[in-house]
């Protein structure tokens, strides 16, 4: 483990020094709640929000969509990190990076720990102004539970996103399919509207999602809106997935050494 | 002296090319080897393997008593390795830092690797450069922070992929002359190399053609009164034996596989 702190370390000081991306973070809090005012606006306008009161169980649609914003921020690192590593493969660092004595725990660690720290500072003056927004509802007990579950849920979705970089590295359209599941999790995952209002079909595709639980329970947690089980089996049902995804994606990611190990990364 | 790299009976294929057939390769500890063949010989592919980056079809491989094909994070440890892409740094790092960080990665303790840094940067005459960052340095002085990054750990034996391409007169002749003194402390080299006209005396000349270990030779066995050094490799490389004439020494104790 302490290897793969200096391989994030590296990718700490690399971030520092290409200062356009800490300049891109000081206006992402800016970028993402403005968006969110439209759809608010908009949605109020349109009677859009109150179809949802009923579903969500609150009032805010606001800080239902903020909070859905700052999650999704969250996941957006995840996909980063498939598009990292193929860019490291593009340009020949991955060899190098195979070589070094850190295990697959320890990739997946390094590579996620700089986006998640990133994306917590981002993400902190829209989880402050979701709060204020919740005064009524907000205590410290509910706060630690929902930052637990954002915790969990990102270690799920970081195994999820390795085991999806694993099978999409098989076949030459992984980069469109990582895309379309990319675009299409914030809808189907409950960014937006509850996941209780989508199709059947969609609904149970969502519950394969880890984040579509993590968000779920966090505002549960923060806003006291409706879950989709029982909080208790809800908890079970994220720490068993926690498990399963990271399992899977340790898996998926000694599969990729392998495969690189049996045809040379040009034989991706 | 025992025998610190192993490799037997390898093969192996990119589908249907046939890159390494029944290749049988052994480094003795000191040795400073180096492996030449032509473009796509499967010289690179044989180091990957030595390495463990790249698995065979079959055949064994060992490095230091490791099964390189089972344990090849447990063998990273142990050596170094330079790769040929100059990507392997960290370009908007300085020497410093790139150092600092290898080191932490291969589990050098944070005293002994700064002391480390220091002397291999004096070394490579780099230290004056230690706070540029990679990207503003010549291809030669990259080339010099990569095998500074391999030797951060200490590593027993030292693998190098074409380190010497791209270097000027000068630059070459000084990457030879600090292998050659890593060699004469006791660091086993293997290495790839087109670059023929310079290598140390003591350098061990393995070819590579056909897919196989077809001579090995003493580099200071194959010198010519009569023709260039680089005509004599011309032909080593390219028909795969050289004229008697053209070797001025004994070649007792070395196999002649073709």
């Amino acid at each position: 483990m302490v290897s793969s702190l200096h391989l994030a370390k590296a990718g700490f000081l690399s971030a520092k020094k290409y200062k356009i991306d800490w300049y891109g973070a000081f206006f992402t809090p800016l970028l993402t709640i403005l968006p969110v005012v439209l759809l608010y606006y908009l949605g109020t306008k349109s009677g859009l929000v109150q179809f949802f009161y009923g579903a969500t169980n609150t009032k805010n649609i606001f800080g239902y969509l903020l909070l859905g914003a700052a999650y999704w921020n969250y996941v957006e690192v995840l996909w980063g990190s498939v598009f990292t590593l193929k860019y490291y493969m593009r340009i020949g660092q991955l060899e190098e990076i195979f070589i070094m004595p850190i295990s697959a725990l320890g990739y997946i660690f390094s590579w996620s720990v700089l986006g998640l720290v990133r994306v917590t500072i981002e993400s902190v003056p829209i989880i402050i102004l979701a709060i204020l927004l919740n005064v009524t509802t907000f205590t410290l007990i509910r706060f630690i539970l929902a930052v637990g579950v954002v915790i969990f849920s990102i270690i799920a979705s970081f195994g999820f996103v390795f085991l999806f970089f694993g099978v999409t590295l098989s076949f030459k359209e992984g980069d469109e399919l990582v895309s379309l599941l990319g675009n299409a999790a914030p809808l189907i995952g409950g960014m937006f509207f509850p996941v209780s209002v989508l199709p059947k079909g969609l609904e149970y595709f969502a519950y394969v999602f880890p984040f579509t639980w993590g968000l779920d329970l966090s505002r549960h947690f923060l806003m006291n809106t409706n879950t989709l089980l029982d909080v208790k089996k809800e908890l079970i049902v994220l720490m068993a997935l926690s498990f399963l995804y990271l399992g899977l994606g340790v898996l998926s990611f000694k599969a990729l050494q392998t495969k690189a190990r049996r045809e040379g990364m040009q034989g991706f | 002296m025992r025998r610190v790299v192993e490799v037997t009976n390898i093969k192996k294929s990119f589908g249907k090319l046939r890159v390494l057939d029944k290749v049988d390769f052994y480094v003795k500890e000191g040795d400073f080897k180096v492996i030449i063949g032509e473009n796509g010989s499967g010289k690179s592919t044989l180091l990957k393997i030595m390495v463990g980056l790249l698995l065979p079809d079959e055949g064994e491989v060992n490095v230091l008593g490791i099964d390189v094909k089972k344990q090849w994070k447990k063998l990273s440890a142990k050596i170094g390795v330079v790769l040929a892409n100059e990507r392997s740094l960290y370009w908007k790092l300085t020497a410093w830092e790139n150092l600092d960080i290898f080191g932490g990665i291969y589990g050098v303790p944070k005293k002994e690797r700064r002391k480390r840094m220091k002397e291999l940067l004096e070394r490579f005459g780099l230290f004056e450069y230690k706070d540029k960052p990679v990207e503003d340095f010549s291809t030669g002085m990259r080339k010099k922070l990569m095998v500074c990054k391999a030797l951060i750990h200490n590593p027993k034996i030292l693998f190098v992929d074409e380190i010497l391409n791209g270097l000027d007169p000068s630059s070459t002749r000084e990457m030879v002359e600090y292998l050659s003194e890593l060699n004469e402390k006791g660091l086993t080299v293997v290495m790839i190399s087109h670059v023929l006209h310079i290598l140390p005396e003591s350098a061990d000349v393995a070819l590579l053609r056909n897919g196989q270990i077809q001579m090995e030779v003493k580099y200071k066995d194959i010198r010519s009164k009569r023709r260039e050094i680089y005509e004599v490799f011309e032909k080593l490389i390219k028909v795969g034996e050289v004229d008697e004439k053209d070797i001025l020494f004994s070649r007792e104790g070395y196999e002649d596989k073709a």
